[in-house]
């Protein structure tokens, strides 16, 4: 069960890359790629700076108007999806 | 096909037109709003066969226009320029590792193509689709450089020509691709326009070369043509290679490679250069549509200044045509077909397909894994009358029975064709 204390980071394999607005993380083992918008790119951003969940939520709480429940559930729910797919692991 | 089906060909063929025209002004939202589910689909049909999705969603995500687009059509289009962008991720990591290893063994390497456009011209990768990469080395060196590959990790293999003593000594190329490749690697030595058969067929190597200038790509140092030369291959490669086969991408291509170098390119040097070279018809002409369909920002007076003294209605209808029905079956048809079934006289047809069958002992070492030199290449042209059958025998087939619509496809084309090689008059 993933936690808002997980440290989390993209593996070797996985390349990110801005293409306009948004940001594609392809795992170059798998062929698995995944496209995220401007916020989910937001979210990147910060991991890579912060390393862990709870970092990353205090401070898109600061920049976004979202209430701190539906932001993490959002967190949560993107997080899950890209270690499913091999594009997150956890450190 | 149906009047219904034609009508809602031309009518998406015109919203596409105006999805790419750099006026964006002249896409009215109301086309837009008044498309069915049925002309979505076509729409992104049409899109996708032209290798233009990812533009026409970059266009369409942005407003006024966002609101216009149904959820279910904006998540296709964002799926294909997420495709794109994966694909072209993939892509350029390749292009990475061979241009360090070329680097490394000190084989200067020029970037063609969609490799270059893409990341340095359409200045974001998931906007410009590709189906290789396209590198030009000094033909002293190619050999070499097909060496340095076949080193690389993943085991790159070679596709053209089957037999490897032949690079550089016959042919303009050699592609190969790594057997998990994701796509093939055409390693050019020359650039040479098919078809064109007189003295004037090459692009100036040693020009090209002089003229080069040092680029970034792939997250390396390395080079590409001269912005004159650059758009000046693209004309070429559209016009004289693929004689207009080739898709509406390459008329976005132009406009956008236009707009970004507008104040460096030197027209006077294209032009001079197009007529020096007798190209003044092929470049002409898919500039000009470039800038009637797509609004590449054509300078009027270069337009005068090429302009073929025969060019009539019918050729730029017929090359148009070929663009718009790029890749469908019926363009897709070989020039040589084309030879053949233009001459209804029967002493014509025979030579045509004697020359097709019995090509030189270097072509078919080009084709075939055999070495020139071997006498069991005999033995492969019964392998390639099989092959010309298997590939082109339907056609053929249905042409002998007299299909009336590939028969007014082949005399189109031949017409173009004909237009397109006989010299201009300078």
């Amino acid at each position: 069960m993933l936690t808002r204390d997980a440290r989390l980071q993209i593996p070797e394999q996985v390349i990110t890359r801005q293409v306009g607005d948004e940001t594609i993380l392809l795992n170059l083992e798998t062929g698995t790629y995944f496209g995220l918008d401007p916020v989910g790119s937001r979210f990147l951003e910060l991991l890579g700076a912060e390393g862990t969940l709870v970092a990353v939520l205090a401070k898109m709480l600061e920049e976004f108007d979202v209430t701190e429940a539906q932001l993490e559930a959002d967190l949560l729910r993107l997080t899950d999806e890209m270690l499913a797919n091999g594009l997150l692991v956890t450190a | 096909m149906t009047d219904e089906r034609i009508g809602l060909e031309i009518t998406t063929r015109a919203t596409l037109l105006d999805c790419l025209h750099r006026d964006g002004s002249r896409l009215d939202p109301a086309a837009l709003s008044g498309l069915t589910d049925e002309g979505w689909t076509a729409l992104i049909e049409m899109a996708t066969r032209h290798g233009v999705a990812p533009l026409l969603y970059r266009r369409l995500k942005a407003p006024p226009l966002a609101r216009c687009v149904p959820d279910d059509a904006r998540e296709r289009l964002r799926g294909l320029y997420l495709n794109t962008a994966a694909c072209n991720v993939r892509l350029y990591e390749e292009l990475r590792l061979l241009l360090l290893a070329l680097r490394a063994a000190g084989i200067p390497v020029i970037v063609l193509k969609g490799a270059y456009l893409a990341e340095q011209v359409y200045r974001n990768i998931a906007l410009r689709p590709m189906c290789d990469i396209d590198l030009l080395v000094p033909a002293s060196r190619a050999r070499e450089a097909w060496g340095v590959m076949k080193e690389l990790g993943g085991g790159y293999r070679l596709i053209y020509p089957a037999t490897e003593t032949l690079i550089p000594s016959f042919g303009k190329d050699f592609v190969c691709q790594k057997p998990s490749g994701f796509a093939p690697v055409e390693v050019h030595w020359t650039i040479r326009i098919t078809g064109l058969s007189d003295e004037k067929d090459c692009m100036d190597d040693e020009e090209l070369w002089q003229n080069a200038r040092a680029v970034h790509i792939a997250e390396i140092d390395t080079a590409t043509l001269s912005v004159e030369d650059f758009l000046l291959h693209l004309c070429l490669h559209a016009s004289y290679q693929h004689e207009f086969d080739c898709r509406l991408r390459v008329l976005c291509d132009i406009a956008v490679f236009i707009e970004r170098f507008e104040p460096e390119i030197n027209w006077s040097v294209l032009c001079a250069r197009a007529s020096h070279y007798r190209w003044r018809k092929g470049v002409y002409l898919i500039l000009y549509l470039a800038s009637f369909r797509t609004g590449a920002a054509v300078p009027a007076e270069v337009l005068t200044a090429l302009e073929p003294t025969d060019l009539s209605a019918e050729m730029i209808e017929q090359a148009e045509r070929r663009l718009f029905d790029a890749g469908t079956e019926t363009m897709g048809m070989a020039s040589n077909m084309v030879g053949f079934f233009k001459s209804g006289r029967l002493g014509d047809r025979a030579r045509v397909l004697w020359r097709r069958l019995f090509i030189s002992r270097e072509e078919m070492a080009y084709i075939y894994p055999i070495p020139p030199g071997s006498w069991v290449l005999y033995g492969y042209y019964l392998v390639r009358v099989r092959d010309l059958i298997r590939h082109h025998g339907a056609a053929a087939w249905d042409l002998l029975r007299g299909d009336r619509k590939l028969a007014e496809t082949v005399r189109r084309r031949a017409a173009l064709r004909e237009w397109l090689f006989k010299s201009d008059a300078q």
